[in-house]
């Protein structure tokens, strides 16, 4: 189940999205004006946090007073910076961990700063050569073995499905040198519509080159895809592909023009 | 398509050979072939809502310059809440791009010391504005539009107008907007001149005399438009940035009635302004008007289409289980677990373990080794669609790899509403597929429960509940308040011994509010069964909102049944009963409801009504709800309302597929409008906002205002709580299948 996978130590803590935050915040804001919350509650079985409001009034969900004053606090600017991974994912730390692991960021001011917002993700689940990872929040972030993005759940504007088929032939290393693909991805719109975005991409091998990650130095080779969407715009995903073998050790993947590009680094 | 234009496009080495050109068309006509649910564009939502370009808004609160309109439109669906003052003369004004092309606007304005011979000196005056595009801008011709302004309130700004707009982009200066118009009534108060629409028939040249008093309210007369003096008015206006807007305009409103009263000095006819746009959607205005007061403005625009977190942020579903190869792993595939005596609780377990945390509650399971068919309680979810998708995904990993078939069934209020099939290879095969959204449509057998009883027990729905919370209940535009609300602690219990069956109660405690700043005896000729709603409102004690009980049923299929009996209301008690019609997949339901009550007591918990509120009624309506494909929603019922007159409500809304509505209704019934009273006759409008929407996070919480100019006894609904098309439709089509994209988030 997918929230056993939550309580694992590196992803339980972990906050991310801050950028979200404030307008969460705003929504937060409004619905607790509404209804702050419950102040007592009982139900005969069953769920009980799940069930809580039931009774009072046509509300289904709750805010926890906790988090209300979080919110609060994020609002303002009163809470203190989220720790960065490298505080977070120390040695001693990383030596616990010896399931696969993937650190993801989310580009923010068209970079991966010091603001950029990141999450730790494990294994979730396995279908076919699909692989889908969670992070503490239960957001999910599903990749092909090699770690071609797939899909991404929970984080704004997501991407609902991805085909790009011949960038995977590619990053498997079954051809070299520029060659042009087919790139697919599909969005939800805010009427629940599935919008469909096409991409013209050229794939280049731009050679050896080592990525440093906090669980060491990887000699890899650096593909990139240079993409054109139909109204012009660029995009580039790049790739760097461990040298021993077809695992995208570093990659940094257009997800949508919401939330951009993100950043995934398979430590382990 | 092509790229060979493109300026930071610049790939290694391009190769500009015929045969690659070739092949890049064929690539991309391919794409072309395959993105055929919309045009390849990665557009941000507000792109694709047009909403990054908005219109410079009025006083008025519609587009235009400072104290006059223009031609120009707000991007579809887009819905502005405007604040302006001036002088004497505040506005609060909601406008609503019903369609491209129509605009409707409701306005709140209060004119202090206005009303110098009445008891009370500020007058609050209620109008409603329409405005239609008549002709979009193009390279060489306006933009034209024609409005009616305050068509159906007071008559104090009453006026039609048509006006003009051209857009000019000289290089280097940014964009300038230029607006000549023609107006009627009040816009035609300064320099105005003989009617040119006399020539069409001398009755235009007059403009019939009615006042402003509040006996004439309300009366919407198409025979008054146009008619009367005409005048000329105009301006510009200059957007040298994206967040900087000027205005200059010329007003051809005399201001009359204000300057009459000494509230105004109308010195000169020309305004002037200053507007500076945050990218948040919020707008802020500097203006200096008629030559001797400064106004400011404030406005807020937002559209139900760009929601503040995209497509949310919710956790992820659980991902699908595949099963082993059959060939590779027999054992796996066995069918013997079926015969099990215990395999019923098992399961049951198991589904619970898989199902709580998406919010989902197990109704009843029954299976063969096969195929399983569960019954659910969606209680996190706003779209059906997304509750089935997560359902079917729990379950793969809950249930024997034997089990191909999934029947999920949507249960509300314990009655079975839609029934979807769906295969356990389909789901294994889609999860990641490109198209999974459509396939997994098209693969899906959606029929009608109605064929299901309510189950006999639920598993895991809780039997009772009981919680405290916090509440605000509020009512805006009173005639003699603008906001009144109590804020207190709600305690309210639900006690469902049976599914179906439900007994509920809820109690307020009001704690702070403002309830006794309005005490208007009624001058109703009526039965006062609304006009005295303060009455239920007022006084520090508690207050039974409803004590009921239910049953909720399906007398076949296609078909829904409720009785409810008991404390309905605040201001009713009695019995209710409805049948409704919706098939699973049509866009038209009709329903039938039946009423026998008794007034209550006000301040009084379970007192009925004694003396003015001695008052028994039989009510009801029968009802057709259709669902257009172009996103609006009709609704008629025609009946006997509980003032005992007869006739009937009209609405329309404005539904977007996330749960927004907005919509506006009227009421005409065999009271006279003169019986009626103030407004003439029953009307409104209303506003329903998700909470999904602004949070980001799956509910099924929605947060409904209704505004009407004031509410009276003509033309008066009862209020049942669960009526039951809006309890059922969201599990049927069309907006089961609308919104199925959210059947795999």
């Amino acid at each position: 189940m997918i929230r056993q996978v939550s309580t694992h130590p590196m992803t339980a803590s972990i906050r991310m999205m801050r950028g979200k935050m404030r307008a969460v915040v705003l929504g937060a804001a409004l619905v607790a004006l509404a209804s702050c919350g419950t102040v007592y509650s009982y139900n005969s079985g069953g769920d009980a946090a799940d069930q809580a409001t039931a009774a009072a009034s046509a509300s289904a969900d709750t805010l926890s007073l906790s988090g209300f004053r979080q919110a609060l606090a994020g609002l303002f600017g009163l809470a203190p910076p989220p720790p960065r991974p490298e505080q977070v994912l120390t040695p001693q730390a990383l030596a616990q961990i010896t399931q696969p692991y993937l650190l993801i960021f989310v580009e923010t001011n068209g970079g991966f700063g010091n603001d950029a917002p990141w999450a730790g993700l494990a294994e979730a689940g396995f279908n076919g050569d699909a692989v889908t990872w969670v992070d503490g929040g239960a957001r999910t972030i599903s990749t092909t073995r090699a770690g071609l993005l797939l899909a991404t759940r929970g984080y704004g504007r997501d991407l609902m499905t991805a085909r790009a088929d011949v960038a995977s032939a590619v990053l498997a290393g079954r051809a070299g040198g520029a060659q042009r693909a087919l790139r697919v991805q599909r969005y939800l719109d805010a009427e629940n519509d599935i919008v469909t975005t096409s991409l013209v991409c050229t794939i280049t091998n731009r050679g050896p080159q080592s990525v440093k990650l906090l669980t060491g130095v990887f000699a890899t080779r650096l593909i990139e895809e240079a993409c054109l969407l139909a109204d012009g715009t660029e995009i580039i995903n790049r790739y760097w592909v461990d040298l021993g073998g077809a695992t995208i050790r570093q990659s940094e993947q257009w997800v949508s023009p919401e939330i951009g590009r993100m950043r995934l680094q398979r430590l382990r | 398509m092509s790229f060979s234009g493109n300026r930071t496009y610049r790939p290694q080495e391009p190769d500009r050979s015929w045969i690659h050109r070739i092949a890049q068309a064929v690539i991309a006509s391919a794409l072309f072939a395959c993105a055929s649910v919309t045009p390849a564009l990665a557009q941000t939502l507000a792109e694709r809502a047009g909403t990054l370009d908005r219109p410079h808004l009025s006083f008025n609160g519609t587009p235009g310059l400072v104290d006059m309109p223009d031609a120009n439109m707000m991007p579809d669906g887009d819905l502005a809440l405007t604040f302006a003052s001036f002088g004497a003369s505040n506005r609060g004004t909601l406008t609503f791009q019903i369609a491209p092309r129509l605009m409707g606007s409701f306005r709140y304005a209060r004119i202090a010391d206005f009303d110098q011979t009445q008891d009370t000196d500020t007058r609050f005056d209620r109008s409603f504005d329409l405005v239609y595009q008549l002709t979009t801008e193009s390279a060489w011709r306006p933009s034209v539009a024609v409005g009616l302004r305050d068509f159906g309130g007071s008559g104090l700004y009453s006026g039609e107008y048509l006006v003009a707009t051209k857009t000019l982009r000289p290089a280097r200066v940014g964009k300038i907007q230029l607006t000549g118009g023609l107006g009627w009534g009040r816009f035609a108060t300064q320099n105005g001149f003989t009617n040119p629409l006399g020539i069409i028939d001398k009755r235009f040249e007059t403009r019939p005399a009615r006042g402003t008093d509040i006996a004439n309210t309300g009366r919407f007369r198409p025979g008054d438009l146009f008619r009367g003096d005409a005048a000329f008015f105009g301006g510009v206006s200059w957007q040298p940035t994206d967040n900087w807007t000027f205005v200059a305009e010329y007003s051809s409103d005399d201001y009359n009635p204000e300057t009459r009263r000494g509230l105004l000095e109308r010195d000169s006819s020309y305004n002037f302004g200053a507007n500076y746009r945050f990218s948040s959607g919020f707008d802020v205005g500097l203006y200096y008007l008629y030559g001797s007061e400064i106004g400011f403005k404030f406005s807020y625009v937002l559209n139900p289409k760009v929601p503040p977190v995209a497509s949310g942020i919710e956790p992820g579903p659980q991902p699908v289980q595949p099963r082993p190869d059959r060939r590779s792993a027999p054992q796996v595939w066995t069918t013997a677990w079926a015969g099990q005596e215990a395999a019923q609780t098992t399961l049951e377990q198991s589904l619970i373990g898989v199902l709580a945390p998406e919010g989902l509650v197990l109704e009843s399971l029954s299976f063969t080794a096969t195929e399983a068919r569960v019954s659910l309680r969606n209680r996190r979810f706003g779209r059906s669609a997304q509750a089935i998708g997560r359902a079917a995904r729990a379950m793969t990993r809950a249930l024997p790899a034997s089990v191909e078939t999934f029947q999920i069934t949507l249960v509300e209020r314990g009655m079975p509403t839609t029934r979807v099939t769906v295969q356990r290879s389909d789901l294994e095969e889609l999860e990641f597929a490109p198209d999974n959204a459509w396939q997994s449509y098209v693969r899906a057998g959606i029929e009608d429960a109605g064929d299901q009883p309510n189950a006999r027990q639920s598993v895991a729905s809780p039997r009772l509940t009981f919680a405290v919370t916090p509440y605000i209940e509020t009512a805006f535009f009173d005639p003699n308040a603008p906001f009144l609300f109590d804020l207190g602690l709600r305690a309210g219990a639900r006690y469902e011994p049976r599914p179906g069956l439900v007994f509920n109660a809820s109690l307020r405690q009001p704690l702070y509010g403002n309830r006794d700043n309005t005490n208007r005896e009624s001058d109703s000729v009526l039965q006062f069964v609304r006009s005295e709603q303060d009455d239920y409102n007022r006084g520090g004690g508690p207050k039974l909102d409803r004590l009921t009980v239910a049953h909720y049923f399906r007398p076949g299929s296609d078909l829904y049944g409720r009785v409810t009996a008991g404390y309905l209301e605040t201001a009713f008690a009695g019995v209710s009963a409805e049948v409704l019609w919706k098939p699973a997949t049509s866009r038209l339901a009709l329903g039938l409801e039946v009423n026998a009550v008794h007034q209550r007591e006000p301040g009084d918990i379970f007192g009925l009504g004694e003396g003015v509120f001695d008052h028994d009624v039989v009510t009801g309506h029968a009802s057709a709800y259709y669902a257009f494909e172009n996103g609006f929603h009709a609704q008629v019922d025609l009946g006997r309302y509980l003032a005992e007159d007869w006739g009937g409500t009209f609405t329309l809304a404005r539904e977007f597929r996330n749960g927004w509505q907005v919509g506006a209704f009227f009421t005409l019934t065999d009271v006279s409008f003169d019986d009626f009273g103030e407004g003439s006759f029953d009307k409104g409008i209303f506003l329903t906002l998700p909470t999904s929407w602004a949070i980001g996070q799956p509910s099924r919480q929605e947060r409904t205002s209704i505004i009407r100019p004031i509410q009276r006894d003509g033309g008066a609904r009862l209020v049942v709580p669960d009526r039951l098309y809006d309890l059922v439709r969201e599990d049927s089509d069309p907006l089961l299948g609308d919104s199925w994209g959210r059947f795999w988030r």
